[in-house]
């Protein structure tokens, strides 16, 4: 009789291990849950595919900035307008909608125009409810940075921890659908403000920009065209295949060189001395950058 | 008697799952997470701006942990290996042309003195995709936040 009631107990204390266990990842459970009811999708994008193509897209931060470089001003009519939100109607137009203005969000940072910010990172907030990924943004404080102009690193730093942890977890629990469209949604949005600067002031510089995304453009046909099983991403294909089609017109070529190492005030510092050869044949770019715009139009405006 | 058998099994239990979750740990159970270690990095990035962290947890003899970076021509980067105080050797943080460590653009450790520095700046021009590898000297085990930000 004393075995049966130990051994009653043991199963007891196995019984309340795992509770105590699982009680620690509870939220976390939770989270996995819903995201497994709603990950239906067609799309069969490998996690490495996936990994090496966010990996190898350039972050907002950086489009920014180039375009700040070249010695452009600030314009906030370049941005995608926030109005009307209905008109991204399936989860995946919301993706890549909150994808654009994540982007919007690096180039309003880098230049400082906080002011603005509010707007958007409203319209992130109703994008990102809908989606079920908001709780990876605290946008009580980033609205309240935003409006009283602040802090603007904080609220770059904050955007960008957001936007880097919600990426994360959607890979990690195979929404990478998701992920791409946000992906394809920050650069389309990037691409497009470096576009419609170069309509207007045809610089080397500003040509050689608008001819680097060669890239990154490969990159997202590459993946659209491997997922087009699914009708949405198929759809996408045919839109950037024009874009794509430009892009193989343009010859880059790049000369490695050995950097140099300096040691500065006891910082290491190297001087890449690389160099970069870009061949555009007459009239490419302008249409290259024609149909970038005409791309933004279609899928986000 | 009915309450003292069963709060011994549970600690046992309890016991058990710990050890069991320290064994696993590359760092025998000191925090790996990296959160301390990024909020120091934070602090050392200046004018630099975070484009993304990486959580580091090596194993002794492993393969160095390889991620795919976008560089732009024109900007200038900075690069910072932040150690789990517990490490007892330091994560070395190199930049490549390709996977296969092809040629090496920069690099926190020179081998040649053996000093490891706090940060790597690289002032870069040629526009790519390129690749930055950790790992801890000698192949040891390990933690730590590795930082990638940029600045124009």
């Amino acid at each position: 009789m004393n075995r049966l009631r130990s051994k009653i107990l043991m199963i007891g204390a196995i019984v309340v291990s795992v509770i105590l266990g699982a009680c620690s990842s509870s939220e976390e459970n939770s989270l996995e849950k819903e995201m497994n009811q709603v990950s239906t999708s067609k799309v069969k994008v490998s996690k490495e595919e996936i990994d090496q193509l966010i990996q190898s897209f350039p972050s907002p931060i950086e489009t920014s900035m180039i375009i700040q470089n070249a010695g452009n001003k600030f314009n906030s009519e370049l941005l995608l307008p926030t109005k009307k939100l209905d008109r991204f109607v399936s989860s995946y137009d919301k993706a890549m909608a909150m994808g654009a203005y994540g982007g919007d969000m690096g180039y309003i940072n880098i230049y400082g125009k906080s002011f603005v910010a509010a707007e958007f990172l409203a319209a992130i907030r109703l994008l990102s409810v809908d989606l079920e990924i908001d709780r990876f943004f605290d946008f009580e404080d980033m609205i309240r940075m935003a409006k009283s102009s602040s802090n603007i690193d904080s609220l770059q730093r904050m955007s960008t921890e957001s936007f880097n942890s919600m990426e994360k977890y959607l890979r990690e629990k195979g929404r990478n659908e998701l992920s791409v469209l946000i992906v394809f949604g920050t650069w389309l949005e990037g691409s497009y403000i470096i576009s419609d600067i170069a309509k207007g002031n045809m610089t080397p510089e500003m040509i050689n920009r608008v001819a680097e995304q060669k890239g990154s453009v490969a990159k997202i046909t590459e993946i659209l065209v491997a997922n087009s099983e699914d009708k949405y991403f198929a759809n996408l294909a045919r839109q950037v295949k024009p874009l794509n089609d430009l892009y193989g017109k343009v010859t880059i070529e790049t000369i490695m060189r050995e950097p140099e190492m300096k040691e500065i005030d006891g910082q290491l510092v190297f001087i890449d001395n690389s160099e970069t050869k870009i061949v555009t044949p007459e009239g490419i770019v302008d249409e290259i950058v024609e149909e970038t715009i005409k791309l933004r139009s279609n899928l986000l405006k | 008697m009915k309450i003292k058998t069963f709060l011994y099994f549970v600690i046992i239990f309890i016991g058990i799952g710990g050890l069991l979750s320290v064994i696993s740990s590359p760092m025998g159970g000191s925090d790996c997470s990296g959160d301390s270690e990024y909020a120091a990095g934070l602090g050392q990035l200046g004018a630099y701006k975070l484009i993304k962290d990486y959580r580091v947890e090596q194993k002794k003899g492993a393969e160095p942990q390889a991620h795919m970076i976008s560089l732009k021509a024109g900007l200038k980067y900075r690069f910072l290996p932040i150690n789990n105080p517990d490490n007892k050797s330091k994560m070395i943080m190199s930049i490549y042309m390709n996977k296969n460590k092809g040629m090496m653009l920069a690099t926190s450790f020179n081998p040649a003195t053996k000093k490891h520095y706090p940060a790597i700046d690289f002032n870069c021009r040629t526009t790519g995709t390129f690749y930055l590898f950790f790992e801890m000297e000698g192949g040891d085990k390990g933690c730590g936040v590795g930082m990638f930000s940029v600045s124009n």
